[in-house]
């Protein structure tokens, strides 16, 4: 995907992880309409399987925790056996737990880290090597967050592990170019479970929702096919971009 | 992609060469009707007669806020409304501190900035009143980077992305604001650049070679990432978007 053509779609060979919901589910209906064949990981079997049989023979569904290195390699290896080498990276799995700092315990704290922020770097580190042992061309795009360019109370692993994902983004690009092009897609709020998951902790819901849509400059949450509309974009078609971290956050950072 | 050009109504500044006319060609390709701005009145008349009847051309230095006010006017009439502005006049030559004075810094800070805000403004509040739209303005790898010789050019662009910033802020819903920041593109504004230096052909050398991707960008990729922001991303507002072969992430 470099000297600036894109790769055309039947040669996409993509892994997206975090697929059985939100964010990531929503880019592998997208790069599966556009002809890539997709190997879909998440932990949750049942999403997954669901989503796979859905999608037909391009998708190939593999639970995978991406906090397990060795997890990790195997699942890239197994993509590669099912899908061909693999050529695009979507790093999409994440959580939120939001906790004050009294509650946020070394397990929670490693937890977090552990999916959002190795959780990127395993499945980087596993297609990167394949793509330069193959001397291939490729593009990865990682999730951060409007939490990878400011703070909030309760999120101080969120936050430490999607600034963590920008770094992780720049180091490799610069590491992996020209071949392979790394670059970070930030959303803001986007209406998924892990948010509705948020908005459940709160005293009051719906209130919460409610303040939530109000917060951005755009006054509302976001889609979740509008990110993965984006994902993709940068994924495939933004040919010279690298290192680059764009967010999609209805204006919450550039205030 | 959610959305695209088609029937779309784009007003295009710098529209008489690199990024300003790449777009112009692509969007009336795709079934827009731009309003094409730019100081050559020539050129611009041949690059509308061209692209035919999606097309109106309107002699505009951005510089001059008056002339703004009537072109911007006139095009809104043209075309029933605009729906999407790019703003891609710019201009910059290496100039050494010795040698810049305050008319080279102005003429800089007029064109890139001042005129940027002139377009955005004229546009905006008609936008903001009317049916909403999109904002894309053009920033530069010298948004966040500085460079030797550059100054009244980074001054510029660091500029148009705190504008770019503060207009999301108060256009916001109805109108958004981006800002696309290319590093080196193949342009004739590049061209003129690098021949500025004494040893052209070493200069574009080491140019290619600074940039991780290994090379520069062609118009027409810059061009991509405004139509994605214009078109593809309905939630980005205040975005910077970087398209610079990695030069601007270490």
């Amino acid at each position: 995907m470099s000297e600036g053509e894109r790769t055309a779609a039947e040669e996409l060979r993509v892994v997206v992880t975090g697929a059985s919901s939100g964010i990531g589910r929503g880019v592998a209906e997208r790069l599966v309409a556009r002809g890539a064949r997709v190997a879909l990981w998440a932990r949750r079997e049942p999403e997954l399987r669901d989503l796979s049989a859905g999608l037909g023979e391009a998708a190939v569904p593999l639970p995978c925790d991406v906090s397990d290195a060795e997890a990790v390699d195997a699942a890239a290896a197994e993509s590669e056996a099912r899908i061909g080498l693999v050529n695009g990276l979507v790093n999409a799995a994440g959580i939120a737990d939001p906790r004050p700092l009294a509650e946020l315990d070394a397990e929670a704290w490693h937890r977090t880290i552990g999916i959002n922020l190795s959780g990127s770097f395993y499945p980087c580190r596993a297609i990167a090597r394949r793509l330069r042992d193959e001397d291939a061309t490729g593009s990865i795009v990682n999730v951060g967050s409007e939490l990878s360019a400011m703070g909030l109370r309760s999120y101080s692993a969120y936050c430490a592990s999607k600034f963590g994902v920008v770094g992780l983004t720049k180091a490799l690009a610069a590491e992996l170019a020209p071949r392979i092009r790394v670059n970070a897609l930030c959303p803001g709020p986007v209406d998924t479970p892990m948010l509705a998951g948020e908005f459940a902790l709160a005293e009051d819901p719906v209130q919460a929702r409610a303040d939530e849509n109000q917060r951005p400059p755009m006054q509302r949450i976001a889609q979740p096919g509008e990110i993965a509309d984006a994902i993709v974009w940068l994924l495939v078609d933004a040919t010279f971009a690298t290192g680059a971290v764009v967010p999609v956050d209805g204006g919450t950072t550039a205030i | 992609m959610t959305d695209g050009p088609a029937g779309r109504r784009i007003l295009i500044t710098g529209a008489s060469s690199g990024v300003g006319m790449s777009a112009a060609r692509r969007f009336v390709r795709e079934g827009a009707e731009v309003a094409l701005l730019a100081r050559r009145e020539g050129v611009l008349r041949e690059l509308s007669d061209e692209l035919g009847e999606g097309a109106v051309a309107f002699g505009t230095d951005v510089a001059d806020p008056n002339a703004v006010a009537v072109s911007v006017a006139a095009a809104w009439e043209a075309l029933g409304g605009l729906d999407v502005v790019v703003n891609a006049a710019g201009v910059g030559l290496p100039t050494p501190l010795e040698k810049l004075d305050a008319g080279g810094w102005q003429e800089v800070i007029d064109t890139n900035l001042s005129g940027t805000f002139f377009v955005a403004r004229e546009v905006g509040l008609r936008m903001v009143a009317g049916e909403g739209g999109s904002i894309v303005n053009i920033g530069s790898e010298l948004s966040s980077i500085g460079a030797a010789m550059y100054a009244p050019y980074c001054a510029s662009k660091f500029g148009v992305v705190g504008l770019t910033k503060a207009l999301a802020a108060e256009l916001a819903p109805k109108v958004r604001v981006n800002v696309v920041c290319p590093g080196p593109i193949d342009t004739p504004m590049m061209d003129a650049e690098i021949e500025w230096y004494p040893d052209p052909e070493a200069t574009r050398r080491e140019a290619t070679e600074r940039v991780p991707l290994k090379r520069f960008a062609a118009p027409e990729e810059v061009v991509e990432a405004i139509d994605f922001l214009a078109f593809g991303a309905p939630f980005a507002t205040g975005a910077i978007l970087p398209l610079d072969g990695g030069t601007t992430m270490v």
